[in-house]
């Protein structure tokens, strides 16, 4: 089953997609990225209220994308949407952010969550060598909830949930990518990992 | 033969740490340290300075450049190699300028990481 | 590789409003849209197979190479947004304004093997849309402030209006009291006046002829008119000079020159003191004086004003009180209110005299109210002495008031501060 090696694995995976995503914003907006390492944390349908409390804004800008195949789930740019308007502002050289959030933002914003979430899925479906189909991203803003909406959360008995915040240092704005699995994709993800483990799954005494 | 040669693995992940110590398995004469943040590095110093350090950036407690800096404001020269996912160009920029010997982006590849720590130590 | 894709599909490409591509790993155009031949002025029959970079350079930059080629392996879908990437499909570069968005997706071919699709978006028309109703919106921002602005000096303004009418009606009160001050002063002035002309002046007239008649009868021996004229004389000088006296004090007072040094002295001594100077005089009406007070009681006054007083109201006493009348002296302790503050003593003078009219009463302390009265053996009164009263007592810390009843007397009443 899934075990702390497995989940410290993903960590180290999607670390290293942050770090390629976060290499091609700092081209684009010439500006220092500072990375923290992910958390992981698998939590089952009874545990949705406590994980969305740990987010405290009024409210939030999210691009999503969907993936499926071997592996389900969504991978999402999550920001305060102040730091949201903060970040876009920034990108296209305003000052004094203001809240709102036009079509104009809106484009930059999904494009901005493409490159983050691109780069870890990127990497994971690289390094795990799995067979993914997406769906083409969406945006959305509103309250804390529509992180992860509570129908996926019933519908899927337990989720893995990894998440790392980011910091684009010059523009003093910062979200957090995070990635949820289906419970039903966990066997896959299991084996995966341990290919990938390979030579070194002895040591682990895996 | 000759003498031992010691080195410090420096990051948080098990996994990185023995990827890495699988790469370099064809050196010989190595004694491995495995270590966990940059503070316990800094202890760790304290008792024996290696010939090598491989320090990942990304870290709890104490973060690798800001070990990095520590170690050398000490007047620590050990060669210390970053070997990170942080592949932005100004991280490698900040490790260069605070004095790390070389700077390797993960996913680790290798016959890179052998090349680069084999150089290093016959230096 | 064209011929195996199912050309109905694609044609159907051509009436959507987006412009929409496909290119091979090796970025080699496989179809082209109607729309995007309008969009780029670059028809199908010549990109058709041939490299987009070739027609299209910026897409051979490593910043869109490196996010396009996961997509030839299967990858998520790629989005660049308007107005972070421009120029991409102008082949004039000098041709600035045009924005779109761009979608790829990956496009299955074998199982590992991927074409990508691009779609494109005009977003021009959307983004100036934007800029209009932001700079709307700042401009309507702006004259908001602007009017907030406004608003603020206003008041501001209004507040400096009320404040220097505030000021003007200070002034106003000013100038009124100055006016009243005036007012006095005049009265005053005209009071001297008044005096010196009536009561200082006549006098002398009946003194000029009363001694020429005592020269006319100065050699006569034994003459009873010669008597009678030098008692007349003498009680005319004697009245001019306590007139004088008064006139001389009381003009004093106004000058500020009366300086007031407060002793404390026994009062039934001063009462005394002035009762024996008076004796005389009590004596010819056959005025009964009565003391009624503490021999220990202690005072703190102007020892000289406290005469003054007293010697002014005992005249008036003995002036308006008839043969055999009744003049009294009292003294009672009033105790202050409050603990803090100096008890006071209310010293009283009445007597049986013909007492004063209300109307008239209301007259008494006042200097305009011009108020000559004769006495009940005609003598004759300036009203000055009961202004010098109720001065002296002022400076002392007191009060003075009078309560009378025609034909039946009259009370004097001065507060003094107990020792």
């Amino acid at each position: 089953m899934l075990n702390e090696i497995h989940l410290e694995a993903l960590k180290e995976i999607i670390n290293i997609g942050v770090g390629k995503g976060a290499e091609v914003l700092n081209t684009m907006v010439q500006s220092h990225i500072s990375l923290e390492v992910p958390e992981v944390k698998v939590f089952g349908s009874d545990e949705y209220n406590n994980f969305v409390d740990h987010f405290t804004e009024t409210d939030y800008s999210i691009i999503t994308l969907p993936f499926n195949g071997e592996l389900n789930g969504f991978s999402k740019l999550i920001m305060s949407s102040e730091h949201a308007a903060k970040m876009v502002d920034a990108f296209i050289g305003k000052h004094g952010a203001s809240i709102e959030m036009d079509s104009l933002r809106v484009d930059i914003l999904s494009e901005i969550g493409n490159i983050i979430t691109n780069a870890v899925m990127g990497t994971l479906s690289n390094m795990l060598n799995l067979d993914l189909g997406y769906i083409v991203p969406n945006y959305e803003m509103g309250r804390k909830e529509i992180i992860i909406p509570k129908e996926i959360i019933s519908s899927a008995s337990a989720i893995l949930y990894a998440q790392t915040h980011f910091k684009i240092e010059e523009f003093e704005t910062k979200g957090n990518f995070a990635i949820f699995f289906n419970l039903n994709s966990f066997n896959t993800l299991v084996n995966k990992i341990q290919n990938f483990l390979g030579g070194i799954s002895a040591d682990l005494k895996l | 033969m000759g003498a031992k040669r010691s080195i410090y693995i420096v990051d948080d992940s098990t996994i990185t740490r023995l990827f890495i110590i699988d790469a370099i398995k064809e050196i010989e004469n190595l004694e491995i340290t495995q270590l966990m943040n940059g503070e316990q590095l800094l202890v760790k110093l304290e008792e024996l300075i290696p010939d090598l350090v491989i320090l990942d950036s990304v870290m709890p407690i104490m973060d690798g450049l800001t070990a990095l800096e520590k170690i050398r404001e000490k007047k620590i020269q050990v060669p210390i190699i970053i070997c990170t996912a942080d592949i932005q160009s100004t991280t490698k920029a900040k490790a260069i300028s605070l004095g790390a010997t070389d700077f390797i982006n993960k996913p680790i590849q290798k016959p890179i990481i052998f090349e680069v720590v084999k150089r290093i130590l016959n230096e | 590789m064209i011929e195996s894709i199912d050309r109905s599909y694609f044609n159907s490409l051509d009436f959507l409003p987006e412009g929409h591509f496909i290119v091979d790993k090796e970025f080699r155009v496989l179809y082209w849209n109607k729309t995007l031949e309008a969009i780029t002025n670059v028809s199908r029959d010549e990109i058709l197979n041939q490299k987009l970079d070739t027609i299209f350079p910026k897409f051979s930059q490593p910043i869109y190479r490196k996010r396009i080629e996961p997509i030839f392996v299967g990858g998520p879908p790629v989005i660049f947004s308007g107005k972070l990437h421009q120029n991409l499909f102008n082949r004039n570069t000098n041709d600035e304004g045009r924005f779109f968005r761009i979608t790829i997706s990956s496009l299955p071919l074998t199982e590992k093997n991927f074409n990508a699709l691009f779609s494109i978006e005009d977003r021009t028309e959307i983004y100036s849309q934007i800029d209009e109703l932001v700079s709307i919106k700042e401009k309507v921002l702006n004259e908001i402030s602007e009017k907030e602005l406004i608003h603020k000096k206003l008041l501001h303004q209004h507040k400096e209006i009320e404040e220097a009418f505030l000021a003007l009606s200070d002034k106003n009160l000013e100038i009124e009291l100055q006016r009243q001050q005036l007012q006095e002063l005049n009265a005053t002035k005209d009071k001297f006046f008044s005096i010196l002309a009536h009561d200082l002046i006549n006098p002398f007239n009946a003194m000029i002829g009363l001694s020429d008649l005592m020269i006319k009868h100065a050699m006569v021996e034994n003459s009873q008119e010669l008597k009678l004229y030098l008692e007349l004389l003498s009680q005319n000088i004697k009245q001019t000079y306590s007139l004088l006296e008064n006139l001389l004090e009381w003009s004093r007072t106004q000058s500020g020159r009366i300086q007031f040094q407060p002793k404390t002295v026994v009062l039934k001594q001063i009462v005394l003191d002035i009762t024996e100077l008076n004796i005389l005089k009590f004596n010819e009406k056959n005025i009964h004086t009565d003391i009624e007070i503490d021999n220990n009681l202690l005072v703190t006054v102007d020892p000289n004003m406290l005469s003054t007083i007293l010697r002014n109201l005992v005249s008036n006493a003995i002036k308006f009180t008839p043969q055999n009348g009744k003049v009294i002296f009292k003294a009672e302790v009033e105790p202050s209110l409050n603990n803090s503050e100096k008890d006071f003593v209310m010293v009283t003078v009445c007597d049986t005299g013909m007492g004063i009219n209300l109307e008239n009463q209301k007259k008494l302390f006042k200097i305009e109210e011009n108020f000559t009265t004769f006495g009940t053996n005609n003598e004759k009164g300036t009203g000055l002495g009961l202004i010098l009263c109720k001065e002296f007592v002022e400076i002392n810390g007191g009060k003075i008031w009078v309560e009378s009843e025609e034909e039946k007397g009259t009370c004097f009443h001065f507060t003094i501060p107990k020792a």
